[in-house]
């Protein structure tokens, strides 16, 4: 798919209140998610269009940046789900109250479960799952 | 079936000695034609092994401890040992980390204990299974509160690890160790490990919950669903195996003696012991981060609790990540 028409996508993603699209084309799929920091593209996939693509999402998240931010406080490993396979904690657009566990970061066979300090809607993943994450980087956004 | 259906007739049988089907039968009120068919889910449910002999009766195949906390109790009054504010016997529960952890948000004290005789949903790291059968072993969760934030808890894990296996080696087990952070080898076999789960606000308080899972005989059959070498206490041991519910008081008072130390200095302090611990000291290791692999030479832990690799001359510390001896590759 062609790298242009993956930044119109997102670009038209950003300009409405829709949360992901998912575009089928012949034997090519690619889904954006919004906030996930992520374009997947699904089937082929040329590694010049796939960091083309991280970039396009990186300015997005760039943008924006206001909004409550949820940091880590610790070094660790950040994981969306209490077990592998295991349905996400929040997703963008869900709605959360102070107290509700956002995600888990793992270091040293803890496993710290990040608590909400803020009621609102998740508006942004700032991490990929599984990724090391430092002290006091931000991991969510909640307006 | 609950586990208290099981649990009449496991009590019978627990001396380890023929009991009668009638006798079995009586006990939890079923017909004498019943009681094989509640043996076998008995079997099949809870992994426990039951031998039936014509004429005799039925057994277990080794006697079997059950644990009680009267008996945990006079144990400790015996030996002046510290005991939790409130102790706990569950039967059977998915996880005791998990009981544990929803009973904290209902406000149960500090240094609260809970043991399982029975995990069906035993959790490792990372949603591994911990192989959890009846009455064997011991599974422990103690709450751990404090005022500081969950980042305040780093060293947590490394410290209770190094209490259990001092428990263990003061009860025998000379070559007990710790791998890096908190995995009890035996002989490069694994007897126990351990999983903090910590929830909290930021800037605190948090609660940790301390959860063990000590091997002290695994069924043939339980056993075999290990993915690891793996080792119990009785192998160990053998004559020399304190009673289950002896050994329960000793870890219970040992943890809430770390938990003390631990809420006053932190690590500080378990650098020593690491020393004496670390299985791996100035060994060449590989640590697993996600994909990608790091060599290096163990040379301890920093005040962290942080894993000190020495890799082309300087050190760097790794918080996390699964190691493993580069000779073992």
């Amino acid at each position: 798919m062609d790298i242009h028409k993956i930044k119109k996508l997102i670009e038209l993603l950003e300009a409405s209140d829709v949360t992901e699209i998912e575009i089928h084309e012949n034997d090519e799929s690619v889904r954006i998610s919004r906030g996930m920091a992520a374009v997947h593209q699904v089937m082929p996939q040329p590694a010049a269009q796939a960091s083309a693509a991280g970039q396009a999402a990186d300015e997005s998240v760039a943008e924006e940046i206001s909004g409550h931010q949820i940091k880590s406080p610790m070094v660790g490993t950040f994981y969306r789900a209490p077990s592998p396979g295991a349905k996400a904690f929040v997703d963008v657009g869900d709605k959360v109250s102070v107290g509700d566990t956002l995600c888990i970061i793992e270091a040293m066979k803890i496993l710290n479960q990040i608590e909400t300090d803020k009621t609102g809607t998740v508006k942004k993943v700032l991490v990929d799952n599984a990724q090391p994450v430092e002290y006091n980087q931000p991991l969510f956004i909640i307006e | 079936m609950t586990l208290e259906h099981h649990r009449e007739i496991l009590e019978i049988l627990a001396d380890g000695e023929f009991h009668s089907g009638e006798e079995l039968a009586a006990a939890a009120g079923i017909s004498r034609t019943a009681v094989w068919k509640r043996l076998r889910r008995t079997i099949d449910e809870l992994g426990v092994d039951i031998e039936a002999l014509r004429g005799k009766g039925y057994r277990l195949s080794h006697a079997l401890e059950m644990l009680d906390a009267r008996r945990i109790a006079d144990h400790s009054r015996q030996q002046g040992l510290a005991t939790a504010p409130r102790l706990e016997i569950l039967s059977v529960i998915d996880s005791s980390n998990r009981w544990m952890m929803d009973e904290a948000l209902r406000g149960t004290p500090s240094g609260s204990v809970c043991l399982a005789e029975y995990q069906t949903a035993g959790k490792g790291r990372r949603g591994r299974r911990w192989i959890s059968p009846f009455g064997g072993n011991l599974y422990l969760s103690m709450l751990y509160r404090t005022a500081a934030g969950p980042g305040a808890l780093g060293g947590l894990s490394i410290a209770a690890g190094l209490t259990v296996a001092k428990v263990l080696r003061d009860a025998g087990a000379r070559e007990v160790g710790v791998k890096w952070p908190n995995d009890l080898l035996w002989r490069q076999r694994k007897l126990a490990g351990l999983l903090v789960e910590v929830a909290g606000e930021q800037g605190g308080p948090s609660r940790a919950v301390i959860g063990l899972g000590l091997n002290l005989r695994m069924s043939g059959g339980e056993g075999a669903r290990i993915d690891q070498p793996w080792v119990d206490l009785e192998e160990i041991l053998g004559d020399a195996m304190p009673p289950r519910n002896l050994l329960a008081a000793r870890l219970i008072a040992a943890l809430r003696g770390m938990a003390a130390g631990f809420a006053r200095h932190g690590l500080a302090g378990w650098r020593d012991a690491w020393r004496d611990f670390d299985l791996y000291r100035d060994r060449e290791v590989v640590i697993l981060l996600g994909e990608k692999r790091e060599r290096g030479i163990c040379r301890g832990i920093d005040e962290q609790g942080a894993l000190l690799l020495e890799q082309g001359g300087g050190l760097t510390p790794f918080h996390g990540g699964e190691v493993s001896l580069r000779s073992a590759e």
